[in-house]
């Protein structure tokens, strides 16, 4: 809470990152999005224990980050705010499944213990994913790319709706804790008794806030309608970029990479 | 078809809450006319300006734009007829950069890519901030976001400007340069206003508005000069009206 303010530019960051001129955020949006979503789908289909298999896969956002300039950091703040929430939902599995699968040092690893870092992994992986298609793209870019694949306008609208909503929030968060902070400067934090009344009071001014937003939309012709703006045309180098991804994650997916180094390197050893 | 008068007709309007917030007001401004609209907290001078542009509509009474009345099927076109800036300019900007702000009007109005380019360059270069055209508008300073809120009622070449306290939490330099510039431009002007001192600069009439109602209609210079009836409005005169603090002369 401490650092609202700072949470709430680097919001902004991601928007800002996108208007970099790599080779990657030169690629079509619409290709990007397809990459983005094969991905997806491959890190979610492994299965539940299977670490390992999913370790060549964080090839793709290294190599994202690496070429399309996109510092490790704001994608940390990101991993780190739906981590907890992934963790949370698996923290039971090593309770729940406590068969020991392997020992490591004398310590039995149980599948729960497999499970949740399975969990842990492929969170990270997707939240990777989306952040550096949103880094590498931008939210207006993506939400033409929507419409060009014929998304209906009413989901377009939700998510550019809801990202900039976000922004609202954390705008009128921060200046409800500043002024709490600047009356209250001996404590840490918010005090509980009044945590109630704030979020009701955040609720009520980003709802004021949200409806002078939308009736200045409303006053230059906004109609739930969104009008992407141009994208450029297919090329060749967004067909080459679709497809070397998704050879390489049907490569990966079909074929265990990592154990076959293990047993090349093992048996080069022997 | 003249949309450039602005018919004020008996309007009436009130708040869910019972409170009066405008009450059988009467007024017509006229093309190329600008006008201060000033009163204390609370006399309606917002409430006007936002049934004019039919964030609110009247409960009594009738809004015109020459011939073509303000309701809810006509909204579309008193939208691009007349350009309201916000009290907060930060209420209007919320895309990524300047250039999407103020290309936002004329893409909701269905024009194309060229012509919203060639809107967008010539509201900008209007308010003199084409050099900030790609940056982001939550990173701009005070007067900036202001100039950039202009613009993007600009380009949507509205005949008519109402502007809810335009020089709200401006320097002294910003707002020396927002006056310059509205008085370059040649729309039809309502600036509600606790700004007397603009209003001196800018409007040749001024309406007093007290708890929903006209007290005074008329030239500016006469109202300024009247410090009763500015007083009985909970306002006091411009500055540039009263005398040196230290020396006592006007």
């Amino acid at each position: 809470m401490a650092n609202i303010t700072q949470a709430y530019y680097k919001m902004f960051i991601l928007d800002e990152l996108a208007d970099k001129k790599t080779a990657i955020h030169r690629i079509n949006p619409i290709v990007k999005i397809m990459v983005t979503v094969i991905y997806l789908l491959m890190v979610v289909s492994y299965d539940k224990y299977d670490i390992i298999g999913l370790m060549p896969l964080f090839f793709y956002p290294v190599i994202i980050m690496s070429v399309g300039d996109i510092p490790f950091k704001p994608m940390l703040a990101g991993l780190a705010i739906a981590a907890p929430l992934v963790a949370g939902v698996g923290m039971f599995n090593p309770l729940l499944d406590r068969n020991i699968v392997s020992t490591m040092f004398g310590i039995g690893i149980s599948a729960g213990m497999l499970s949740l870092l399975a969990l842990l992994v492929k969170c990270s992986l997707t939240v990777l994913a989306a952040l550096l298609l949103l880094a590498t793209t931008g939210m207006n870019k993506i939400a033409a790319a929507l419409q060009r694949l014929h998304i209906p306008q009413i989901f377009i609208m939700q998510l550019l709706l809801t990202y900039r909503y976000i922004s609202v929030l954390m705008g009128e968060a921060s200046r409800v804790y500043y002024a709490y902070n600047l009356r209250a400067p001996n404590q840490k934090g918010i005090s509980s008794k009044i945590w109630g009344s704030l979020i009701g009071l955040l609720l009520l001014r980003t709802y004021d806030r949200a409806s002078r937003l939308y009736q200045a939309m409303k006053l230059r012709g906004f109609e739930n309608q969104f009008f992407g703006g141009c994208l450029d045309k297919l090329q060749k180098k967004d067909i080459m970029y679709l497809l070397g991804w998704t050879g390489f994650f049907i490569i990966v997916r079909f074929i265990n990479i990592p154990m076959l180094l293990g047993v090349f390197v093992t048996g080069v050893i022997k | 078809m003249s949309h450039h008068l602005v018919d004020f007709i008996d309007v009436s309007y009130s708040y869910l809450d019972g409170n009066k917030a405008i009450e059988n007001l009467n007024a017509r401004i006229h093309h190329g006319e600008a006008v201060g609209i000033v009163g204390a907290n609370g006399a309606g001078k917002s409430t006007m300006l936002k049934l004019l542009v039919g964030i609110l509509m009247p409960e009594q009474g009738e809004i015109r734009l020459g011939d073509l009345p303000v309701t809810k099927k006509t909204l579309s076109i008193v939208r691009q007829t007349v350009g309201f800036t916000f009290q907060d300019p930060e209420d209007q900007l919320f895309n990524i950069t300047v250039y999407d702000d103020v290309a936002f009007g004329p893409r909701n109005y269905g024009l194309d890519e060229k012509e919203v380019e060639k809107r967008v360059v010539s509201a900008l270069q209007t308010v003199g901030i084409e050099h900030l055209m790609h940056r982001a508008p939550y990173k701009l300073s005070g007067g900036e976001k202001r100039a950039v809120s202009i613009a993007t009622v600009l380009s949507m070449e509205p005949n008519v400007l109402a502007m809810d306290e335009p020089t709200a939490a401006l320097d002294p330099k910003s707002r020396r340069r927002l006056i310059e510039l509205l008085q370059g431009f040649k729309h039809t002007k309502l600036i509600a206003t606790h700004d007397l001192d603009l209003v001196m600069e800018l409007c040749s009439r001024t309406i007093v508005l007290k708890d929903g109602r006209i007290e005074y209609d008329g030239p500016t210079a006469e109202i300024m000069k009247n410090t009763l009836l500015l007083e009985q409005c909970g306002l006091e005169q411009p500055l540039m009206l009263q005398g040196c603090p230290i020396c006592r002369q006007k």
